[in-house]
């Protein structure tokens, strides 16, 4: 069953009389343990579309649903509290905030049930993601930006969400980087069932996703 | 990392941030709490000074009606004298539910042949015992009251006899209440009999001393001596001595007698002045009116207003209600002045407050939008974002207010000695302040306020009173408040997406 699916989804940007369309009538599908990336040219509107599923913005038309349920009936405030977790490219930490102390505010946001140490847990996930405990208190305006993505994943992940949601995860850190990261997303469809879902402009990430969608002139089509 | 925690995180890991904050609330509150104890020290020396004087009202002339009416009539051909207010209106009006008690009296200036006035030793060397003085050094006043209005309301004291009965006031028996001090001059005693006298004089056309032509002796049983209690505000007053002496030895030389007596004596006067006079019959019958003084003790202080709206309309033309308060707002007029410019920098004070203190937590939040949004785009109840900003906000400014509120009474006092204190002070140099203080001496006798400038200073105090504290927390955070909810409103109603933007 359909995890995640967008139907009849239209979004404009109105310029005086004029509207500027990004997304037409689109419908797609999103499974669980599927990591998908989202392709397009710069402008296409890859970062609205993900906006909409992430309930960052709300469709002009057409619905989004999430288990077959509305995103809007269900709160697009509690939708994003409990049913996804969201990356962005410029990472959106609290600067004043430690690496931990910003995993720890997702987890204090959620509804979802989380153990009962939630700062054992945050560390332990800082740690998976590759950051050690001694990074992990340090201020996150103090770590490095492939650092600060991986605080930034650890959040994402630290609600227990069914849906990653990620914005160009790996828009500013080097090649190395950025296949950790893909290998990151692939476990967390595979070995977690969790549905990823990335957009990017990167040729090289779409290639690892189980499937690639692109995103051209309004309409996602499909790329095996 | 609930919203509460992060709040104090932010406020103590952005310390330049809460400092700046900490250091515009703090100026402005200061100057919000100087105006507030400023308007408080007035508002409550205006409570304490009326409720010493509690609430004493009489009707007499409005001078300001007469002369306006005098200005738009200057031949006085259209303009009637107003007739007073006769006996049976004021007798309605104590019926009134406002009314306490109260008291219609009367005064004729009397002499004597063998009674020897008492003299004020500071008053001594205006008085001669040849001067004319004698023929109107006493004054006979006449009460409708049998258990004497001054001596039930304990501005004056019985020390030996009674006061009047009712049926004594009735017929007006020849009997008399007189002072202390008049008894020890005189030797006498309750039980004792006096005289005093009426005088027509004959005034020489040429001017000089008159002549005597006839007197008319007065008998009177003391039946009563008492002492007029000087109040604290009395002994106070040092603004004018020979005027407070002056009042004393008037006082002193009042002999209290029923109504009737007085009525007699100023018809006997009358008549004599009168009898040969070419005037019209009309006009000796209006010479011959009596002319009661009222007096109306009021329940409180609180019910002026009231006895004032209910009584005004009942009233002749040109007549209106007088309380012994009245002169409050021209001795205090210096507070009265500082209490509405602290009002005015109060208004001033909120509305900059406001409008600053919104500025400078618009110029936070467009630094904190952006943490806003993440905060959003978790999720979080909107309730709770503005609650995180809210708690940051009002942590220092409960600070800054609380630190303020010490500083800016300080302020207020420094300010008041300045403006209040002096002002009242060089006031008080002048003895002849204004008029109205006399008029009330004469019109209210024992129940005059004699309020100095050196009382109205004296109960001037900025306190730390809770009514103080209470409105200046509620005036500080409320605008504190405010400045940060309304802003913060406008960012949360976005979608996160524009708020990240």
């Amino acid at each position: 069953m359909a995890i995640l699916e967008t139907k009849n989804i239209t979004y404009y940007y109105q310029d005086g009389d004029a509207r500027r369309y990004i997304l037409q009538d689109t419908s797609v599908t999103f499974k669980k343990g599927v990591f998908y990336t989202i392709l397009g040219q710069s402008g296409s509107g890859k970062t609205t579309f993900l906006s909409l599923i992430s309930a960052l913005d709300s469709p002009i038309e057409g619905s989004i649903l999430y288990q077959g349920q509305d995103i809007k009936e269900i709160g697009y405030d509690e939708y994003r509290r409990n049913k996804v977790g969201i990356i962005f490219q410029s990472y959106n930490l609290i600067p004043y905030l430690t690496a931990l102390e910003n995993v720890m505010v997702a987890m204090s946001i959620t509804e979802n049930p989380l153990p009962d140490n939630p700062k054992e847990v945050a560390y332990n996930l800082l740690d998976y993601i590759g950051l050690a405990k001694t990074k992990a208190d340090r201020p996150v305006t103090k770590l490095s930006g492939g650092e600060q993505q991986r605080v930034a994943i650890a959040r994402a992940l630290a609600t227990n969400v069914d849906i990653i949601l990620a914005d160009e995860p790996t828009g500013n850190v080097d090649e190395a980087m950025e296949l950790e990261i893909v290998n990151i997303f692939k476990k967390l469809a595979h070995e977690h069932n969790k549905c990823v879902i990335v957009v990017t402009h990167s040729k090289e990430v779409a290639d690892r996703s189980d499937e690639t969608l692109y995103l051209y002139k309004g309409s996602l089509k499909s790329h095996e | 990392m609930n919203y509460l925690k992060r709040a104090l995180l932010s406020i103590s890991r952005k310390k330049t941030k809460s400092l700046l904050l900490f250091a515009i609330i703090f100026i402005l509150g200061n100057v919000m709490a100087g105006a507030i104890a400023i308007r408080q020290g007035a508002d409550n020396v205006e409570q304490n000074i009326k409720s010493q004087l509690g609430a004493v009202v009489t009707i007499d002339i409005d001078q300001k009606e007469i002369e306006k009416a005098m200005m738009e009539d200057p031949t006085g051909m259209s303009f009637d004298w107003p007739e007073p207010p006769n006996f049976e209106l004021l007798q309605s009006i104590s019926t009134s539910a406002y009314v306490k008690s109260y008291d219609f009296t009367t005064q004729s200036q009397v002499g004597s042949e063998n009674l020897k006035a008492w003299v004020d030793p500071e008053m001594g060397q205006y008085i001669s015992e040849d001067s004319m003085d004698k023929y109107w050094m006493y004054t006979i006043k006449g009460t409708q009251y049998a258990p004497v209005l001054s001596i039930e309301e304990g501005k004056s004291r019985l020390l030996d006899g009674r006061t009047f009965k009712p049926e004594e006031i009735e017929k007006g028996s020849s009997v008399v209440l007189i002072s202390k001090l008049l008894a020890d001059v005189n030797d006498l005693k309750v039980g004792d009999n006096m005289v005093v006298s009426t005088y027509i004089l004959d005034w020489p056309e040429s001017g000089g001393t008159p002549t005597e032509t006839e007197r008319r002796d007065l008998p009177l049983e003391i039946i009563g001596i008492y002492e007029p209690i000087e109040s604290s505000q009395d002994q106070n007053s040092s603004g004018n001595k020979m005027y407070y002496s002056d009042d004393k030895q008037s006082k002193a030389n009042t002999l209290i007698v029923p109504n009737l007596i007085v009525i007699n004596e100023q018809r006997a006067q009358n008549e004599q002045w009168l009898k040969d006079a070419e005037i019209p019959e009309e006009e000796k019958e209006r010479a011959n009116q009596v002319y009661y003084q009222s007096l109306y003790i009021l329940k409180s202080p609180d019910d002026i207003k009231a006895f004032k709206e209910e009584t005004m309309p009942l009233l002749p033309d040109f007549y209106t209600i007088i309380t012994n308060s009245d002169s409050y707002s021209i001795i205090a007029a210096p507070v009265e002045q500082t209490s509405k410019l602290a009002t005015y920098v109060l208004y001033v004070a909120i509305g900059a407050s406001i409008l600053i203190i919104s500025l400078v937590v618009l110029l936070f939040l467009r630094d904190r939008k952006h943490e806003l949004g993440i905060y959003m785009s978790l999720g979080e109840h909107r309730s709770k974002v503005i609650s995180q900003i809210v708690i940051e906000v009002m942590l220092v400014a409960l600070l800054a207010i609380s630190l303020s509120l010490i500083t800016g009474n300080f302020l207020a006092q420094g300010l008041s000695n300045t403006m209040v204190r002096d002002q009242l002070m060089a006031e008080n140099q002048d003895p002849y302040q204004d008029s109205t203080i006399y008029e009330e001496q004469w019109r209210f006798n024992e129940f005059a306020a004699n309020i100095s400038s050196q009382d109205i200073s004296d109960n001037y105090q900025i306190a730390f009173s809770p009514a103080y504290i209470s409105l200046f927390f509620l005036i500080g955070l409320g605008t504190v408040l405010v400045s940060t909810v309304v802003p913060m409103l406008y960012i949360v109603r976005l979608n996160p997406k524009k708020v990240l933007m």
